[in-house]
């Protein structure tokens, strides 16, 4: 519903976004923080839209513009003629699309049947399944190649060393450094994508549309057909498009698996035209159509998800029919759910953890291979990377507070007040996500790298990309947190005598604890291991956790990316438990949320603890 | 002594002028109730007292202060203003004790006092051994309850209330509307009430404020406003009624003697705005409770035949066909003595009980009564 604030002619100074309108008011008033349409919010408005040009609008901007851009600084279209030029470029982009398409149909083969065996069916454990597939998204994906290198590399990996002296084959069976390689990993890596929507559309459909099917007389198959799947088709499609976009602009699987291959996709040759001497001109020219793609891919997936799902799948929580599994089904969807498991998270973070405890890699493993703490100590005592540890520990929470800051400023204007303008800002605030971490790190390096900024190789170059690319999450959070919390609440409170400043902490802050909450640690944990965006911006002096492992991949030492590998992931596991402890447990809180009656947000309130 | 004073108050959002030039003064200690249908601005002009919303034009004073007006704006934490909102507004991670002291502690009063003036609130609402309770703890009259001990623990200078009863089933509501009246009393607390339910505003008020679109349509004790609706709008509000074209037969003594569609008179008090004269074309509000039938021959003088009679138990409803009418005249009787459908009978009014509207005939539509008014939509800025 959009609203004008103010239309009547007699109030004085509707500004041209047909915000505030009380110019009028004095200025010690306006301080007081009387809330609709004053100074105060004017000029949170000017704040919000200033750091959303800095961290994203310029940037991407200087990419377009750095495209058109000749040698003497003109305009000019002759850089796209780099495209028919060099092959490389267009070679790469060929390279994307395809791992991208391989990996959409990985996706599909294993995130479907996953999720109809959790779904529909009484398949035993089918909650673990469920949850292990959010976790799998939850882990590393470049931690996760790092662990097939050590299983299925053609020279020592474990894997095929196995096979190769089970069934005395003269060579390796399997090459993980091959774009086969990468689209396996990042299947692994992405088919929660196709399972987390496809299994709530299945979860969400009305039963009585299949009963209704199944007792016109029409067979399983049918109902599957013509019932099932065109419901669940739009979820299915999204959720393709999802795992499309990501695997073709991912940088870590590819630039681990590719390297020694020489494959390239597009975010790898990005980055080998940024290194010295950088080719920005080559960089933009591929970035642009690039970012034109994935914004129409991305607007087709939100039309999918954003207008079926409400139509046809009714809200009603029937009791849904689960399909009976006889003996041979539930041996075959454990088996294959298990196997979905072991590949996705066991035996790579296994492997790795193993690998942190070898001696040597050259020997097998056994117990005169065995060290517990050698690999560990040796990864703590280089300075570069308990430096690398702090960097990444400084930037991950400094770009969490400023992204909530950010985004409780952004959820503020939406919910509390009117303006025309206020609409673009939930755009806006997801934005980044359709910006690959290159082509945003690209933009950066144009944008701020040189004087007058000046901030090449800094931190603060690391933390404006950081707090850029957690402001979509951060944004969804706080901003359904803040629409469950009406503005009577808050009004209750100023009629009481509290001002506004004291409203914010005492009632809204408080009321909105789960969503800071759960939206800055899961920021901490992503931003912490990040390696998309830093692996363009870091520098020797100012290293993050993900870079260095990146560099230790390159130098083939294993034993240490074991050992770190474990090191994040256990900090990414504390973190996540932490939360989930946070989240659940707070008396008097989260789960003591009556106020509306009907229109409670928090309806689902269980006992009081 | 006067306490509000609203003058001019005038609200638009976007192109719909929500509220329309309200004048309204207000006495200390009166419980004034705003009534209207849906979506005539009950609210908005709530909110413009409390301070959650600016009028466009127009001025609220508080005794001698300006709350707004000119350049004037006084934010709501200083405007000493309890609001009690439809959805209780309870905050959802403070106790019943927390929600209620908040008032206090944001006042800074001191941990005693505090503590004194919450117990006294929650003791006035009865609600003394749920002090610790969090309010998805509570039934929904307990919920309310607490919303009103926390707007009372202030001590407000106005109480404002928003459809606070309109989310309890039919029983509490009742229970606590009389709760409300006791508690406004014994306080002597100035209260603005806002509702659209008739027997609460009726019930409630010392004054009654009826607005339609935005306006302020009339005003005065609810006996008054019940007996003498100025429009066919003001007694539809009040209650079910019977809206009929009449034609004076004579004036004088302070009443006016008239005559229904097939010859049945009626006897109203004379109207304030302007004499009327003989022959002329009026409407009237007669209340279905004052609509008397009396069994007849048939091939009577009137015509008038029994079409419905709906049996509620301490009462029948009637509804009579009279020839020249398009609607049926609806009608109240006694449960003993029933009559039946298709009994021919005469109808009579009781002296002085039915109004002579404002409105000319043929402006409202003689078509049927609701109990309880429509809703209607905003009207376009015309
Ligand atoms: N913040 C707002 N923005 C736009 N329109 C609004 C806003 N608040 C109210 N309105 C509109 O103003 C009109 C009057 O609303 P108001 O809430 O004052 O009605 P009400 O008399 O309280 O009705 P109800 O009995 O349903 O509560 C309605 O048409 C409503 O849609
Ligand atoms: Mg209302």
């Amino acid at each position: 519903m959009a609203l004008t604030s103010s239309a009547a002619p007699a109030a004085s100074g509707t500004d041209a976004a047909g915000a505030p309108r009380d110019t009028g008011t004095p200025a010690r008033e306006r301080r007081r923080g009387q809330r609709r349409g004053t100074g105060f919010e004017q000029a949170m408005r000017a704040v919000w839209v200033i750091a959303i040009v800095a961290l994203i609008g310029y940037p991407v901007a200087q990419v377009f513009g750095q495209s058109f851009v000749a040698d003497d600084g003109g305009f000019t279209l002759g850089n796209y003629g780099l495209l028919a030029s060099e092959p490389r470029l267009v070679e790469a982009i060929l390279n994307s699309l395809w791992i991208a398409s391989g990996t959409v149909v990985g996706s599909l083969l294993l995130g479907l049947p996953v999720a109809w065996f959790a779904v529909r069916t009484d398949l035993p454990f089918r909650r673990f399944f469920r949850g292990t597939a959010v976790l799998t998204f939850a882990a590393p994906s470049f931690i996760a190649a790092l662990g097939w290198i050590l299983l299925l590399g053609p020279r020592n990996g474990l894997l095929n060393t196995t096979l190769m002296s089970l069934f005395g084959l003269e060579s390796a069976p399997f090459n993980i450094f091959s774009p086969w390689g990468i689209i396996f990993v990042l299947s692994l890596f992405l088919y929660p994508l196709v399972f987390l929507p496809v299994s709530a559309a299945l979860g969400g459909i009305d039963p009585a549309l299949e009963h209704a099917a199944a007792s016109l007389g029409a067979s399983r198959a049918r109902v599957l057909r013509t019932v099932t799947f065109p419901v669940i088709a739009p979820a299915l499609i999204a959720g393709s498009i999802l795992v499309f976009v990501s695997a073709a602009v991912i940088f870590g699987p590819v630039a681990i698996l590719g390297a020694p291959t020489g494959f390239q996709t597009i975010p790898t040759v990005l980055l080998s035209l940024m290194q010295f001497p950088p080719r920005i001109e080559a960089a933009a020219v591929i970035s642009v159509p690039i970012l034109v793609i994935i914004a129409g891919l991305l607007l087709v997936q939100r039309r999918l998800v954003g207008g079926k799902k409400f139509t046809v799948i009714g809200g009603k929580p029937g009791r849904q029919e689960l399909t009976h599994l006889g003996p041979a089904g539930r041996v075959a969807g454990l088996a294959f759910c298990t196997l979905v498991v072991v590949l996705s998270i066991v035996l790579p973070f296994g492997i790795l953890l193993a690998t942190s405890f070898r001696e040597a890699l050259g020997r097998p493993f056994g117990a005169d291979n065995f060290t517990l703490t050698g690999n560990y100590e040796q990864v703590f005592s280089q300075p570069l990377i308990t430096a690398a540890m702090g960097n990444s520990f400084f930037l991950a929470v400094a770009a969490t507070v400023l992204a909530l800051a950010l985004a409780l400023l952004a959820s503020w204007l939406v919910h509390r007040t009117k303006a025309r303008s206020n609409a673009v800002i939930a755009p806006a605030m997801a934005a980044p996500l359709a910006f690959p971490g290159a082509v945003l790190g690209i933009g950066l390096i144009i944008a701020y790298a040189a004087p007058p900024f000046g901030l090449g190789g800094s931190l603060t170059i690391l933390l404006i990309a950081y707090v850029g690319s957690a402001l979509p999450l951060t944004f969804a959070y706080v901003h359904a947190g803040m629409g469950q919390i009406g503005a009577e609440v808050e009004e209750a409170s100023r009629s009481l005598g509290a001002s506004w400043a004291r409203t914010w902490r005492r009632i809204t802050v408080p009321l909105l604890r789960p969503s800071l909450l759960a939206a800055g640690l899961l920021n901490f944990v992503l931003l912490f291991r990040e390696l998309e965006m830093s692996v363009f911006l870091y520098t020797g002096a100012n290293p993050t956790i993900a870079t260095v492992l990146y560099n230790l991949s390159n130098e083939s030492l294993y034993q240490r990316v074991g050992a770190l590998s474990v090191v994040i992931l256990l900090i990414n596991i504390v973190v996540a438990v932490v939360a989930m402890r946070l989240l659940d447990h707070r008396p008097g809180e989260s789960r003591h949320r009556r106020t509306t009656p009907g229109t409670d947000p928090y309806a689902s309130s269980e006992e009081a603890a | 002594m006067t306490h509000l004073v609203m003058s001019g108050l005038t609200k638009s959002f976007g192109t719909a002028r929500v509220v329309d030039g309200v004048d309204l003064s207000i006495e200390e200690g009166e419980a004034v109730v705003l009534l209207g249908p849906s979506g005539c601005g009950k609210t908005t002009c709530l909110r413009m007292i409390a301070g959650f919303e600016r009028p466009d034009a127009g001025e609220i004073r508080l005794r001698d202060e300006v709350l707004v007006g000119g350049r004037t704006f006084v934010p709501p934490e200083r405007r000493r203003m309890s609001v009690v909102f439809q959805s209780y507004a309870l905050w959802p991670h403070l106790s019943v004790r927390e929600n209620v002291g908040y008032g206090p502690t944001t006042a800074k009063v001191g941990r005693a006092e505090v503590r004194r003036r919450t117990d006294e609130a929650l003791a006035m609402v009865q609600l003394d051994g749920l002090a610790d309770r969090y309010a998805h703890q509570l039934s929904g009259g307990q919920q309310q309850r607490v919303a009103l001990a926390r707007a009372l623990v202030n001590d407000p200078a106005l109480l404002l209330l928003d459809e606070p009863l309109s989310n309890l089933d039919t029983r509490l509501r009742e229970e606590m509307r009389s709760e409300v009246k006791r508690i406004q009393r014994s306080l002597g607390v100035t209260m603005v009430y806002v509702t659209h339910d008739q027997a609460e505003a009726l019930s409630l008020a010392d004054r009654l404020v009826v607005m339609h679109d935005g306006r302020i349509v009339q005003v005065g004790s609810p006996e008054d406003v019940y007996r003498r609706p100025r429009t066919g709008f003001v007694a539809r509000a009040l209650g079910a009624t019977n809206v009929l074209p009449a034609t004076v037969r004579g004036t004088g003594g302070g009443s006016v003697a008239l005559e229904l569609p097939g010859g049945v008179p009626v006897e109203a008090e004379a109207p304030a705005d302007g004499p009327l004269g003989e022959g002329q074309a009026v409407m009237v509000s007669v209340r279905p409770g004052d609509v008397r039938l009396t069994p007849a021959d048939p091939g009577h003088a009137s015509g008038a035949v029994v079409r419905e009679a709906l049996f509620f138990g301490d009462h029948v409803q009637y509804s009579v066909e009279l020839p020249g009418l398009a609607e049926p005249i609806k009608a109240t009787g006694p449960s003993v003595g029933r009559l039946q459908p298709g009994q021919p009978v005469s109808l009579g009014v009781d002296r002085g009980a039915a109004a002579v509207l404002g409105d000319r005939p043929g402006t409202t539509a003689t078509g049927h009564v609701p109990a309880v008014p429509a809703p209607v939509p905003g009207r376009s800025a015309a």
